[in-house]
């Protein structure tokens, strides 16, 4: 079941697969996961950055047609977590890839919500309990 | 009586006598002194085989003194008696003076001075151990038979054990002393390079070095540094804070000649130590200004030196100086080894903190640089803005981050900008200047301040840097009114609410917008209030609100509640209070940038 909700996105590639300036992509997806998701938990700030983006890259690596990172369970975000975000984002633009996120409630949601990025980012609630996303949980 | 049972006696007593000495000295004296009297012989002597050559006396006892004087040292020597049991292991028995003459016609006169006439040389020896030989010597000819013969050699090998026994204490004892020795140096040198991690003054971490040496290493240290073209005394140190103020007195009635050839001085210029086991008196008549300053200079007692340059990447930084005085030690070329260890390993965490120090205060210019040099006087307001970096203790020297401008707008109005670039280094201080430079720029046009921040947001995607990184931004436009009061237009970008001021309430007004410097098309809108005479604006950055202390974030609430303290404030006190709240409530120690923007309405 694909959590994504339905109609173009703001902020990601047109479904034709045009970016902005109209060229046409066009990206042949290898058979892969459709969707994969990364679960970041504990602190995301400039000491933990590098493990955090590996595991991103890593899930990059499958190029899921959808990326969910969720945040919703960090106690700690700061601008390096925006960074992670924003970069992941910019690639999945770059590879006619989406990029999704799940704020939840807490320290996550402050952030990005302040940083008036709730309306850039394609932002998901939490999965319903005892529904999982398809794809990698890591 | 049974004579074995006697000489069984007999051996017994001298092996409880033997246990009862532990120097090789002691050994010798008790193997002699017992002996002799068991075998009733007039005259023994033992021998400590000291080199592969050489027999030293131990003890001796029935010779006439000039004998003995002579015969202190005795080079082995073929075809001497003692020698002779030495060399071939085996015992060599001259039963009176006709065998000293029949087989050992020189030295028969020797052995035979003073009456003796018999003589029995036993080497000592312990398994494959030549240890040394024990004479005894009788004033009759004495024939010694079997079971004589037997005894004095069981006489030998105890005396041997011994005396094997006190050489390894003596070895065992060396080595320990050597080994404790070793580990206080290894301290002093780890403890050496540990000092020069800690945030201190180039004097201070000097002075720290200096008091570590003594009284373990030295009496006395200094330590020298070379400044520009000279060299200075930068530390002292003595364990005993009564000489220590002598010397420092002394070295301001006579201040030491920095031009001198010699001692530390010259040490630090020329990067070539210099070693004094024992300092010659010359030395100090030679340093010494009058007969007075020599006495005092006497009176310290100087005896051994050791002064080493403090050398890094081919240079001398100056010279560390080591003196033993009233302790009486002298210090040997292990010494010598060693302090150059501990100068090597000052020199590097020296040079280490100096190009920190450096690093520093580059830094620190340019972040100044960043910053404007100040704020305009504009009629009707009253300005005033704070910024304190982060404490750069904990993340290395680094600039970059928070940014705040005034300047006038063509159209009458103020600008006021606070910025936040996330990150540190380089590339967050170049992306402060573009925004500060860029803003005054669209201002000067006479950009209103959405569109000023637009284009600061093309600027800032034309960088086309793919770090990420991003600003968030306050910008407001203040208009002096006729009425006294100001009108003010509040433009956010990602950047957190404005702190409004009037009268005792404080007022957070939201100013939502997208961060700037990702996106091609930040949602940006312009919110419009009312200040009154004596009403107050502050713009922030989150180093303020996302403070941590040990009571968890500063947050918004504190911030409120520090702005709504009983007033009236100017805008410089208002500053200055708000600033202090939060540094107190880190401690100290920053974890972001915190830059706090002003504006008082005069009232």
């Amino acid at each position: 079941m694909n959590p994504v909700p339905d109609g173009p996105v703001p902020g990601s590639t047109a479904p034709d697969g045009t970016t902005p300036d109209g060229t046409t992509r066009e990206e042949t997806v290898p058979g892969g996961a459709a969707v994969a998701e990364v679960v970041l938990e504990g602190e995301l700030d400039i000491s933990t950055l590098d493990g955090a983006m590996r595991r991103v890259e890593e899930a990059e690596r499958d190029r899921p047609r959808l990326l969910v990172v969720d945040l919703s369970q960090l106690a700690f975000v700061d601008s390096s977590g925006v960074r992670l975000v924003l970069l992941a984002q910019e690639r999945a633009r770059a590879g006619g890839r989406r990029l999704a996120v799940r704020l939840g409630t807490g320290p996550a949601l402050r952030v990005f919500q302040a940083l008036g990025l709730l309306d850039k980012l394609d932002v998901l609630p939490p999965p319903p309990v005892g529904e999982t996303a398809p794809g990698a949980r890591t | 009586m049974n004579t074995t049972r006697a000489h069984g006696t007999a051996l017994q007593r001298l092996a409880v006598a033997l246990l009862g000495a532990v120097t090789p000295e002691a050994i010798g004296r008790v193997a002699v002194t017992v002996s002799v009297q068991l075998l009733a012989a007039d005259a023994g002597v033992l021998f400590d085989r000291t080199d592969a050559c050489t027999l030293t006396s131990l003890f001796s006892i029935g010779w006439p003194a000039e004998i003995e004087a002579q015969y202190r040292h005795l080079a082995l020597h073929r075809g001497r008696p003692l020698s002779d049991a030495v060399l071939d292991g085996s015992a060599v028995w001259l039963e009176g003076a006709d065998q000293w003459r029949a087989r050992y016609p020189e030295m028969a006169p020797i052995g035979t001075a003073g009456d003796r006439e018999a003589t029995a040389c036993l080497p000592l020896r312990v398994d494959d151990r030549d240890l040394g030989a024990i004479v005894f010597s009788f004033d009759h000819p004495h024939a010694f038979g079997p079971d004589e013969r037997a005894y004095l050699e069981a006489v030998a090998a105890l005396c041997a054990q011994a005396l094997d026994r006190a050489r390894l204490l003596v070895v065992e004892r060396r080595a320990r002393a050597d080994a404790e020795r070793e580990r206080d140096r290894m301290e002093v040198l780890a403890r050496t390079a540990g000092l020069m991690e800690e945030p201190l003054s180039v004097e201070e971490r000097l002075q720290r070095l200096a008091d570590l040496m003594v009284p373990a290493l030295a009496d006395w240290c200094a330590v020298h540094l070379v400044r520009g073209d000279e060299v200075e005394q930068i530390a002292v140190a003595h364990d005993d804070p009564a000489r220590l103020d002598f010397v420092l007195r002394l070295q301001e009635r006579y201040p030491p000649d920095p031009s001198a050839r010699t001692g530390a001085f010259e040490v630090s210029r020329s990067g070539t130590p210099s070693f004094l086991p024992d300092i010659p008196d010359e030395l100090l008549v030679a340093g010494a200004v009058d007969e007075e300053h020599l006495q005092l200079i006497r009176s310290i007692g100087m005896r051994s030196a050791v002064l080493v340059p403090l050398v890094v990447r081919g240079h001398s930084l100056g010279a560390l100086t080591l003196v033993h005085a009233e302790s009486g030690r002298r210090f040997d070329e292990l010494d010598l080894a060693f302090v150059q260890r501990v100068a090597g390993t000052a020199a590097v965490a020296l040079d280490n903190a100096r190009l920190y120090q450096q690093q520093r205060r580059i830094a620190h210019t340019l972040q100044a640089a960043l910053l404007p040099t100040g704020l305009p006087d504009a009629p009707g307001l009253r300005l005033a803005a704070r910024y304190r970096p982060q404490t750069d203790e904990r993340t290395g020297v680094e600039v970059g981050g928070d940014v705040y401008d005034v300047v006038a707008a063509p159209d009458g109005r103020w600008a006021a900008v606070v910025a936040d670039v996330c990150g540190k280094g380089p590339d967050a201080a170049a992306l402060t200047a573009l925004i500060r430079h860029t803003l005054r720029a669209e201002v000067a046009h006479g950009l209103g301040p959405v569109d000023a921040l637009r284009r600061l947001n093309d600027a800032m995607l034309r960088e086309a840097r793919a770090d990420g990184r991003f600003a968030t931004v306050a910008h407001a436009r203040i208009a002096v009114e006729a009425d006294g009061g100001a009108t003010v237009t509040l433009v956010g970008a990602g950047h957190p609410p404005a702190l409004v001021r009037r009268a005792d309430t404080v007022e957070l007004v939201p100013t939502p917008g997208t961060l700037l410097g990702v996106f091609p098309d930040p949602v940006l809108r312009e919110t419009t209030l009312r200040l009154d005479p004596g009403d107050i604006l502050v713009l922030y950055t989150d180093g303020v609100t996302e403070a941590r202390g040990v009571d968890g974030f500063y947050g918004v609430e504190r911030m409120t509640a520090a702005a709504g303290a009983p007033g009236p404030w100017t805008a410089a006190a208002l500053a200055d209070a708000l600033l202090t709240d939060v540094v107190t409530f880190q401690q100290g120690v920053l974890r972001d940038d915190i830059a706090l923007l002003v504006v008082e309405v005069a009232p």
